[in-house]
């Protein structure tokens, strides 16, 4: 078992595994809870990407901002990630008026929480990555410029 | 005049007999002094006054006429019957806070308030429930509203009405007695190491003392003090309402004592907290930010909250009077940091005394004062600046806890006694939407969550819910015209206003000694869950447990009381399958009954007619208890009779739904309910057949156990 060293500032232990042996909890003493991300304002026309709600909806969705906004910023985590790029495609794809598509990666700090099943246990909280994607999608504006 | 003199002098007799003058006189003053002890008047006492002291007013008030005439004046006022009623004074006068405040003290002895009633009073529909006035739903805000706070704003709930018992005495004496009170299986109890350093906040289900096989009493949550060596710690236990009375008899049989402030030879004390502290609830993504907002600039900025569930941060605050903002202003999210505010010293607030000082203080230092100070600032809406007389107020704040899959962020405030009302405006003002008691029962049912707030179905409390329900329902019903009520008989409907598990049960089963229960164990439970389905032993199948699980459809949804069914073997997935209506062998019955009472209240009224015609009375030909007997047995004909739930319907039903709606959170509709554990091997592909109650159509739906 490789040290886990605890991050006094944080409280959350960072665990540095080599590839080969990764720590797994023991399912019946533990139990694994996912915290949601940080929220993030969003305006208008922000848009975060899941796999739950119906691809249509979300299609129809950022139509609706592109009628009111010039742009629409399209957000997805993780396993969402290729479908928020399939959304920002046919977006470009369907839409009448031309579309720039503007692509940016990061990486969100998740935690997840171990949550004691019997007495003897502990919580405690291990801190993960996940990659997320940003796509801007905006309307090319067309500045004429020989217009007198 | 000479001459009237003349005649009067001339008819003077020269000479009179004394006797007779004597006796004359006498009689005149016999006569006379008659007359004075014996006043025969016909004149009331105000008409006998003179002219000068009469008073307009002294009809109606008797402290208009002289002392000494009042009494008998009363006297003779009283003969023409009784004083009408004194004016009942105007709404306005009536609704002054003062006079609120004398309102308070009259009622409370059947009910009592919240320290925010009448804020919520204003805002809210009131309802009384476990002695308890409370809010439950707004005037205002409509269902979806109060879901969009919990899913993207912050819901905040006052739940005061939750009683805290405070246990004190050797930490191994605490443990030891309460061990016996909860089953290990379900999960970590009071002794966990986790939650004994005071870090965290716990919650646990507790039972009667080793009796783990019959119903719980519900479920607590508890935090114990986070000082203290381990002869002498403090734990705190907050329990609802509903259960309080069972659960302190629990306690007295454990620690042995018989009075309120219960003591037992080796130290360990119990003191009821019921007044003493409050605590609100704020659930939704936005909920810490609003809670920063009572801090003081500097904490915020040098430390945000964490959220790790169950974390407890112990927090001195202003007098959020001092500090309150203008206008109201929208939540929006700040950072939350991942860095855990270690509260390591003891908060005040586990100190008695400390806190009746501070409750104390609210009372010497009133509203109006501070207003005032307020207007008198330059720039009118600044915060005030600490004050002589402030003291800082100490505070807990709870981490939510994970309850169900779905994790709602958010954190429990807990107060001390008096101070309810100046921290509740301030979490409004700081963008939180007020809920009630409707908004715990929608997200105990959308996301899992606030399960202290409600009750188990296999408790005592939840059981004894469940029957006052059943009387509601059945009253609503019964009032309506038999034209228009639902024949449940016909719409083979067996349990259409409470669900009796103890039937589902024995039909599965068989008898059992104890009654249904529900599976807790954590182990067996996610053993359920698992895709490939673990074969449960034969002993296990032959409990009376019930199983939580959640039903979606896909088009409609479920309602309270729908029925959970197998599918057929031969059911093709999405086939339309109804249920054919039943006869109703009561139907003639009832019209008979009905023709014969019609018959019989003729026939009573009739003799009344002639015995009144004869005596004067009715005698005893009332029709009283013709019509309670009548009542009763019509009432018992409409009611479906039990029956066999395997086999009296076109497809077994295995369980019922406890809450069913439109799910806002998944937008299709859900039922969460229970199963019998026997028929868990027979469902094919996870999915079922769900019938709503009065309706003879099958929904296909998926079942899923958390």
């Amino acid at each position: 078992m490789s040290e886990g060293t605890n991050d006094s500032a944080t409280g959350v232990r960072q665990e540095q595994v080599p590839n080969s042996k990764k720590i797994r909890y023991d399912p019946e003493e533990y139990k694994l809870r996912k915290r949601l991300p940080a929220r993030l304002p969003s305006r208008s026309n922000d848009v975060y990407v899941n796999n739950k709600t119906d691809f249509k909806a979300q299609l129809a969705r950022c139509f609706n901002c592109l009628e009111t906004e010039s742009s629409v910023h399209i957000h997805g985590l993780g396993a969402a990630a290729p479908k928020a790029i399939n959304l920002a495609l046919q977006l470009q794809l369907k839409s009448n008026t031309p579309l720039e598509i503007s692509v940016n990666t990061s990486t969100v700090h998740l935690i997840d929480d171990f949550e004691p099943q019997y007495d003897s246990g502990d919580f405690y909280s291990k801190e993960r990555q996940n990659s997320a994607v940003i796509i801007k999608v905006y309307k090319l504006l067309n500045m004429d410029m020989n217009e007198k | 005049m000479t001459d009237e003199r003349n005649k009067m002098t001339q008819n003077v007799p020269s000479d009179l007999s004394v006797v007779r003058f004597s006796s004359v006189r006498a009689q005149e003053i016999v006569a006379l002094t008659k007359m004075i002890e014996n006043p025969q008047c016909t004149k009331l006492l105000f008409q006998k006054l003179p002219c000068h002291m009469r008073r307009r007013a002294m009809s109606h008030n008797p402290n208009r006429m002289p002392r000494t005439l009042r009494e008998a004046h009363k006297a003779q006022m009283a003969k023409s019957g009784p004083a009408t009623q004194p004016k009942r004074p105007r709404r306005k006068y009536r609704r002054r806070p003062s006079r609120l405040l004398e309102e308070y003290k009259k009622r409370s002895s059947k009910v009592s308030w919240l320290e925010t009633h009448l804020w919520h009073a204003k805002r809210f529909h009131m309802v009384i429930k476990w002695g308890h006035r409370l809010p439950e739903r707004s005037c205002a805000r409509s269902h979806r509203f109060c879901y969009r706070s919990v899913a993207q704003h912050c819901l905040l709930m006052d739940i005061s009405y939750l009683c805290c018992v405070e246990i004190q005495g050797p930490q191994d004496e605490i443990v030891r007695g309460l061990i016996s009170l909860c089953d290990p299986k379900t999960g970590p109890t009071f002794g966990a190491s986790t939650f004994l350093n005071g870090t965290r906040e716990g919650r646990v289900i507790i039972f009667k003392r080793n009796q783990f096989s019959s119903g719980p009493i519900g479920l607590v949550t508890f935090l114990w003090c986070n000082t203290g060596n381990p002869d002498m710690r403090t734990l705190w236990i907050w329990s609802h309402p509903a259960f309080y009375q069972q659960f302190l008899c629990e306690l007295n049989s454990i620690f042995e004592s018989d009075s309120d402030l219960l003591c037992k030879p080796p130290g360990v004390k119990i003191t009821l907290n019921k007044g003493k502290l409050n605590r609100f609830r704020l659930r939704g993504p936005f909920a810490h930010s609003v809670v920063s907002s009572l801090f003081d600039k500097e904490t915020r900025s040098a430390s945000s909250l964490s959220q790790s569930p169950g974390f407890v941060t112990s927090v001195e605050v202003r007098d959020p009077r001092m500090i309150l903002a203008q206008t109201r202003i929208k939540a929006s999210s700040s950072t939350v940091g991942n860095c855990e505010l270690v509260g390591l010293s003891q908060s005040k607030l586990w100190d008695a005394s400390v806190r009746d000082q501070i409750t104390n203080m609210r009372t010497s230092l009133p509203d109006h004062v501070i207003n005032n100070r307020r207007s008198e600032l330059l720039v009118p809406g600044t915060e005030l600046p600490v004050q002589p007389e402030e003291i800082p107020i100490p505070i807990l704040i709870v981490n939510a806890s994970h309850e169900s899959s779905d994790f709602v962020p958010g954190c429990d405030v807990i107060l001390p006694a008096g101070w309810a009302t100046a921290f509740w405006l301030a979490l409004i003002y700081s963008g939180g939407h007020a809920g009630g008691l409707k908004d715990a029962g929608s997200m105990n049912f959308e996301y899992g969550i606030c399960r202290d707030l409600c009750l188990e179905i296999d408790s005592e409390a939840g059981k004894a819910t469940a029957v006052d329900r059943k009387m509601n329902l059945m009253e609503e019903y019964f009032r309506r015209p038999p034209k228009t009520r639902t024949n449940f008989i016909k719409l083979a409907t067996p349990f259409p206003f409470c669900v009796d598990w103890d039937r589902l049960t024995i039909d599965w089963i068989g008898q059992s000694e104890s009654g249904f229960t529900v599976l807790r164990d954590k182990k067996l439970l996610s053993g359920l869950c698992q895709k490939n389905r673990i074969v449960l032993p034969e002993i296990l199948l032959s409990q009376p447990y019930l199983v939580p699980v959640t039903v979606r459809v896909k088009h409609g949804s479920p309602q309270e009381f729908s029925m959970i069914c197998l599918p057929g073997a031969d059911d093709k997935v999405n086939s339309v399958i109804n249920e054919p209506i039943h006869q109703d062998p009561c139907a003639k019955e009832r019209k008979m009954l009905r023709q014969q009472h019609s018959s019989l209240l003729k026939s009573l009224a009739k003799k009344r007619k002639e015995f009144r015609d004869k005596d004067g009375t009715i005698g005893d030909f009332s029709s009283a208890t013709a019509i309670a007997v009548h009542k009763e047995k019509t009432r018992s004909l409409w009611l479906p009779s039990s029956c066999n739930l395997k086999t009296s319907f076109a497809r077994p039903i295995i369980g019922f739904v406890t809450q069913g709606d439109f799910g806002l959170s998944e937008g299709k509709g859900i039922g969460r309910g229970y199963i019998v554990i026997r028929a868990i091997s027979q469902i094919p592909l996870s999915l079922v057949l769900v019938r709503n109650p009065g309706t003879n159509l099958y929904m296909w739906a998926e079942i899923t156990m958390e």
